[in-house]
């Protein structure tokens, strides 16, 4: 599953926009275009599901600095849309009255209003609405199946409390047989009602409605300390990889001890850094944990990780959260800082690989990354002429397709800051 | 003697794998360095610079292209000559069709049961598409999939299933 649309009104440097995403993302644009902004929004969507929406809304800043502050006062509504995509179906099947029924999912969306209070800094949901598109199947006795189309399932916000509308040619049923645990998620929701959004529920996490759940929650946007990593860490810790880096030994160990994965992960390994024979993580004093390189030229002898060049730190927590990690959407400000040239289309195609199973965002300033990231995958933020943030799509400016006929490459427009024409 | 060194034109990440850890082994015997240009998202000038350079050195260089496959080989190499004017028509070597191909070409049935993969007796006619529809299930990335081919790569028989490999093989290496 993918974010396949965005829309944005009011937060933070952009006002109103929208815009489809891929699974492979690429941020280009000038210094304070937006592009940390417009990353923030999927950091906001993600605390608001990890820690609720007033605590999501304080880590950005509070009230003031949600929304846009150009605007005026008066304008302080700020709004966010999105549309999930499936990548592979899946549904459930349910016994019920008139058979077995298949539920299918298609796709989502979410939408939320919220009003803020710049005196007194509280805030009022003024909108809130979840669709789950989804196609049903009856399977009969007799082997055959009855297609019954798709049906649009809302939990949706009214004036004062949240209504559930199933509106779909199965008329046998009801609603709550095939969603049990709708009426409990509309008592909790009503009981927080303008306070609270959807996605806050608990009972989001059952069918249909858990993947997106998940999906949100398990956002995860990196930024690798690589002196973090250097240092030994605690024997017991998370064993999934942390946004800094630190726990990169425990996570090293876990993929190493799993031979499917350990023989993945240094094919990974090996096309990027070559001279890397093998990797070894030893534990000491019974409490903490360090791993070990093993380069090529010197075979036998092993650096600690307190040796170990940055880059290749870096690299390597990288590729283990592209690859290994096991959520559905990664993202990384500049992860070209610390790399060679030489090495950036490498890694960039290696984003695009993982992406098959995986959202990817990035934001980058390097010409290299925009020259091998295909323009489809590019967005270009920018300011308009009133200092809004705003989104294009490079391949779709007609423009540009007749620069990059005549050889001039992507890459060069950028540089020159022609991109947006 | 092995000579100096070697330039090897190709397009992209996919083919310098290919040249890097199967090639290069092999050509060593032959040249002290062997140096790779991927040239796929070079400009033509700078393609041609480069080629020039080369020459005025007096080192060897081969330059790797696909077929495309609306083109005969012999068409390919017209265009690619009439491109790069530098370019000299013997160094070009054509890949049919495309890297992918030579990739699957070094599986044998053992290999490729290995990979839990088709078998394939020729793979003349195999695209980068066929390619990418064979790894998924077992493989979750490409380039895994492309180094796991590599460990079980015999030449030999790449040699028995591709015509251009082959041509590439026995012209150019022996
Ligand atoms: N709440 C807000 N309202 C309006 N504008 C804001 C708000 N918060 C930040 N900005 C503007 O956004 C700019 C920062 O944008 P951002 O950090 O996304 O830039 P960037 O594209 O990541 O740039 P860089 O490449 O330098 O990292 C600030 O300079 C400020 O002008
Ligand atoms: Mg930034």
């Amino acid at each position: 599953m993918y974010i396949s649309q965005l829309s944005i009104s009011n937060f933070k440097s952009f006002h109103r926009a929208n815009i489809k995403l891929r699974k492979f993302n690429v941020l280009i644009g000038a210094n304070a275009a937006g592009k940390s902004n417009l990353l923030q929004l999927f950091k906001f969507i993600r605390d608001i599901s990890q820690f609720g929406l007033e605590n999501a809304i304080s880590l950005q800043g509070g009230n003031e600095y949600l929304r846009n502050i150009n605007l005026k006062r008066g304008n302080n509504i700020v709004g966010l849309g999105l549309k999930f995509d499936i990548l592979k179906e899946y549904g459930i099947k349910r016994n019920t009255k008139i058979g077995i029924l298949e539920a299918k999912l298609k796709n989502f969306y979410y939408t939320f209003k919220i009003k803020l209070n710049l005196k007194n800094n509280t805030y009022y949901v003024i909108k809130d609405e979840l669709t789950a598109g989804l196609h049903f199947i009856e399977y009969k006795k007799d082997n055959k199946t009855f297609d019954y189309g798709t049906a649009n399932l809302y939990i949706n916000l009214l004036k004062n409390s949240y209504e559930i509308n199933f509106k779909s040619k199965l008329k046998k049923i009801e609603a709550n047989e095939l969603f049990p645990t709708l009426p409990d998620m509309q008592k909790f929701l009503n009981e927080r009602i303008h306070k609270s959004l959807i996605i806050e529920s608990p009972l989001i996490y059952t069918f249909p409605f858990e993947k997106i759940a998940y999906f949100m929650k398990n956002i995860s946007m990196y930024d690798f300390d690589t002196r973090l990593p250097k240092k030994a860490t605690q024997f017991l810790g998370k064993a999934e990889l942390e946004e800094n880096g630190e726990n990169l030994a425990i996570v090293l160990r876990k993929i190493l001890s799993d031979i499917e994965k350990r023989r993945a992960f240094f094919n990974l390994v090996n096309n990027v850094l070559p001279l890397i024979e093998n990797i070894e993580v030893k534990s000491f004093l019974d409490k903490y944990l360090q791993f070990l390189i093993e380069e090529s030229f010197a075979k036998g002898q092993f650096i600690p990780s307190s040796m170990i060049s940055d880059g290749t730190i870096f690299i390597i927590a990288l590729i283990i959260a592209i690859y290994f990690e096991n959520k559905p959407c990664a993202i990384f400000e500049e992860p070209e800082r610390r790399i060679h040239p030489y090495l950036i289309s490498k890694i960039i195609d290696m984003m695009r690989d993982a992406s098959s199973n995986k959202q990817i965002i990035i934001s980058t300033h390097n010409p290299e990354a925009v020259k091998h990231a295909d323009i489809e995958n590019l967005l270009l933020i920018s300011r308009n002429e009133r200092g809004f943030s705003t989104i294009d799509r490079p391949a779709e400016i007609e423009q540009i397709k007749v620069f990059l006929k005549n050889e001039i490459g992507i890459e060069e427009l950028y540089v020159n800051n022609l991109l947006k024409l | 003697m092995p000579k100096e060194k070697i330039y090897l034109f190709v397009e992209g990440n996919d083919d310098e794998i290919f040249f890097r850890k199967l090639i290069t082994p092999i050509l060593s015997k032959y040249y002290k360095n062997i140096e790779i240009i991927k040239y796929a998202q070079m400009k033509k000038d700078k393609v041609n610079l480069f080629l020039l350079s080369i020459r005025t050195l007096n080192f060897d260089y081969l330059f790797f292209a696909d077929k495309d496959e609306y083109l005969s080989i012999k068409q390919k190499k017209e265009k690619l000559s009439e491109k790069f004017e530098q370019l000299a028509k013997e160094n070009i070597i054509i890949v049919v069709l495309e890297i992918e191909s030579w990739y699957l070409a070094g599986l044998d049935e053992t290999a490729s049961e290995t990979l839990h993969i088709n078998y394939f007796t020729n793979t003349d006619n195999l695209s980068k598409e066929d390619f990418n529809r064979l790894y998924h299930g077992r493989f979750n990335s490409r380039i895994d999939f492309i180094y796991e081919i590599i460990k079980l790569y015999v030449i030999e028989k790449a040699k028995q299933k591709n015509k251009s490999f082959s041509y590439f093989y026995n012209e150019y290496i022996h």
